[in-house]
């Protein structure tokens, strides 16, 4: 994570440096797990629902990455141009936080929007030659015949004997598109995809990601819920996604 | 026009991707039977097929090194598992039967209940990958477990399908998949009574029962008709996106047709009501040898199935489940209440049974590699039960 970190600001610096009159060039996008007004990170519990829960992944994917109507060309971790940039941790090291992407000049008081997930076009090919970082299977979501745009894994040590888990897993379900002959008679009876917008985003500062916002209301002691709409315990998590694309309240640049 | 049409599509896929090598695998198929769909990019080779099959019966393949593809799919049974639902690789029961593996190279959709899973090459995916319950628990072990394969047994064998020896996972599911595709059925004495024109391959009863079965009245074939015995294939561009999938009137549990929260077929796919408690018909080729039934294998024997559709659905008079499955509102028009003798009964039995292919059950083509080579010095070919890592979870 430092390590990340002091690499996305390097990479900050420099742009300001290039940067002439008013606009600046961007090359990264930091992102940091919050949690409360804590940082947030796999060593850390939360409480929520009257117990502590550790997380075990929280991975996502975003792509439409746009300032004002500039779209970024996002560069992934072989260096090539990708249309899409995964954020997390799978709590096996210290994850990924930074977008990397082509140089783009910024001028003040500009828009951040992202799509959060993949679109149709991106989220159904064949996983098993995709280029990163579509390639994870952790991430992979074949039932749905696409992935998974957010993995939040949970565990709540109830007793010494006892761990519950809990798992929030979204992606487009429903979805007619195995054939790559065949184009699809109706997209997904779900895209499960939200639109998020950070009014006048700072360039030299991270965008926090909320975790208590994002899981407002749901309640961890009961059901999982795995994308579907209609499931009672996936309702909260929908709603609290939705509102993104009002201005950024999971994403936001405030503490 | 669209046939011009589909050529130029056909000649850019093959411009864009890698090379694919020309089909040298003949079918082995009656006469004027069509060939199963294959993808544009798994071209049919023996090459293929054979790596295929040896990592179909290789418990290299699950991450703990405890079960194979055959571990649930058993040739002798059709290549189904007589246990009610299988149980992965770590231990956890998954909520479906094994599906036999018979001609599901016809097939519109594969799996139980997703119309939209329309490739072996997709299908395979879920047994590798899924990770809730694992099967073979492939996710985050890639690496070691494709190392596995970079050995002296496997390295020709990969050369030989794919142009060099490097192990991809996308090489492995391509090679299961033509195996599996590979697996084709059609020497029952039924064909031999249908197709070979032999009187003597079908005694009375069971022509009693073939006639019932086709009738009308009892109008099985309408769900299980065809060449294959489901209405399921790939063959008929006729064929509503939906029609292979029925709900057969297993659970009503709420009165309104609801099904177990743990299985509502394709409506946990699609999200339409209709679509409540819809699962394919699958082939009936080979029925007899691939109990337990129904997509939660919770019924024994041929018989209880008969009995189960003469009813028209099932009453479940107590426990969690229970309801009148018979008036489940998304029943099948087909599945009805239909009287039936005893004999009827029987002769009905007996049809099913003679849809068993002998040969395919014992077809060295399509058996366990380990078991009829000489085991390799390297330890290549390890039998299961030679191996004693124990399961990590």
């Amino acid at each position: 994570m430092n390590k990340l970190f002091k690499l996305s600001s390097a990479g900050v610096f420099s742009a300001v440096l290039a940067s002439c009159g008013s606009s600046e060039k961007v090359s990264t996008v930091e992102f940091q797990l919050i949690y409360g007004s804590q940082p947030l990170d796999c060593s850390r519990a939360f409480e929520m629902d009257g117990r502590e829960w550790v997380l075990d992944a929280l991975q996502m994917y975003v792509s439409q990455i746009r300032f004002a109507d500039k779209e970024a060309s996002l560069i992934n971790q072989s260096d090539k141009e990708t249309q899409a940039a995964m954020l997390g941790t799978r709590c096996k090291g210290s994850g990924r936080w930074v977008v990397n992407m082509k140089p783009v000049s910024l001028e003040s008081e500009t828009n951040l929007s992202f799509l959060l997930g993949l679109p149709f076009e991106l989220n159904h090919g064949n996983p098993l030659l995709a280029e990163e970082p579509l390639n994870h299977s952790d991430m992979f979501w074949t039932w749905q015949l696409g992935h998974k745009f957010i993995r939040m894994d949970v565990r709540s040590e109830v007793s010494e004997e006892k761990t519950e888990h809990w798992a929030f897993h979204l992606g487009s379900i429903g979805c007619d598109s195995a054939s790559s002959m065949r184009a699809p008679a109706e997209s997904c009876a779900h895209a499960n995809t939200f639109e998020v917008m950070i009014n006048d985003f700072k360039p030299n500062a991270p965008v926090y990601i909320h975790v208590d916002r994002l899981i407002e209301n749901a309640q961890l002691t009961k059901d999982n819920c795995m994308g579907n709409p209609d499931d009672e315990a996936c309702i909260p998590l929908l709603k609290n996604l939705a509102a993104e694309s009002q201005g950024g309240r999971i994403f936001s640049q405030t503490m | 026009m669209r046939k011009i049409f589909l050529t130029a599509v056909a000649v850019l896929v093959a411009g864009c991707g890698e090379k694919q090598p020309k089909s040298d695998f003949v079918w082995d198929l009656p006469k004027g039977y069509p060939a199963p769909t294959v993808p544009h990019d798994n071209p049919m080779t023996n090459a293929r097929v054979e790596l295929g099959r040896y990592l179909f019966y290789d418990v290299k393949l699950s991450a703990n090194q405890t079960q194979s593809c055959a571990s649930c799919h058993i040739q002798a049974l059709a290549f189904a598992e007589p246990v009610s639902v299988s149980i992965g690789s770590t231990g956890h029961s998954l909520r479906r039967n094994a599906s036999s593996l018979v001609n599901v190279g016809y097939n519109r959709s594969l799996t139980w209940a997703h119309p939209y899973i329309r490739s072996i090459e997709r299908q395979v995916l879920i047994p590798m990958f899924n990770e809730d319950p694992e099967e073979l628990g492939i996710t985050g072990r890639e690496q070691e477990i494709m190392q596995r394969f970079n050995s002296e047994l496997y390295n020709p064998l990969f050369t030989d399908a794919f142009g060099d020896s490097e192990v991809t996972m996308d090489r492995i599911a391509k090679s299961l998949s033509a195996f599996v595709r590979s697996l084709v059925s059609f020497n029952s004495r039924f064909d031999r009574y249908t197709n070979a024109g032999d009187d003597s391959a079908l005694n009375e009863s069971e022509i009693r029962g073939m006639d019932l079965f086709f009738s009308e009245e009892v109008d099985c074939h309408h769900c299980h008709g065809g060449f294959n015995f489901t209405q399921s294939i790939n063959e008929d561009e006729e064929i509503d996106e939906h029609l292979p999938f029925h709900n057969i009137g297993m659970f009503n549990i709420d009165g309104k047709g609801g099904y177990p929260e743990e299985d509502m077929g394709v409506y946990e796919i699609t999200r339409k009501k209709q679509d409540m408690g819809a699962f394919r018909a699958p082939t009936l080729r080979n029925v007899a040898v691939s109990a337990p039934y129904m997509h939660d294998g919770s019924m024994k024997t041929l018989e209880e199935v008969v009995d189960f559709y003469a009813e028209g659905g099932r009453d479940i008079k107590e426990g969690p489940h229970k309801g009148d499955g018979r008036e489940n509102p998304f029943k099948s028009q087909f599945v009805k209440q239909v009287e039936l003798s005893e004999q009827d009964r029987k002769d009905l039995v007996a049809f099913l049974k003679a849809l068993t292919d002998e040969e395919f059950l014992t077809n060295p083509k399509f058996g366990n590699p380990f078991f009829q080579q000489k085991v390799p010095e390297n330890g290549d070919a390890l039998e299961p039960e030679e191996i004693t890592e124990s399961a990590e979870q």
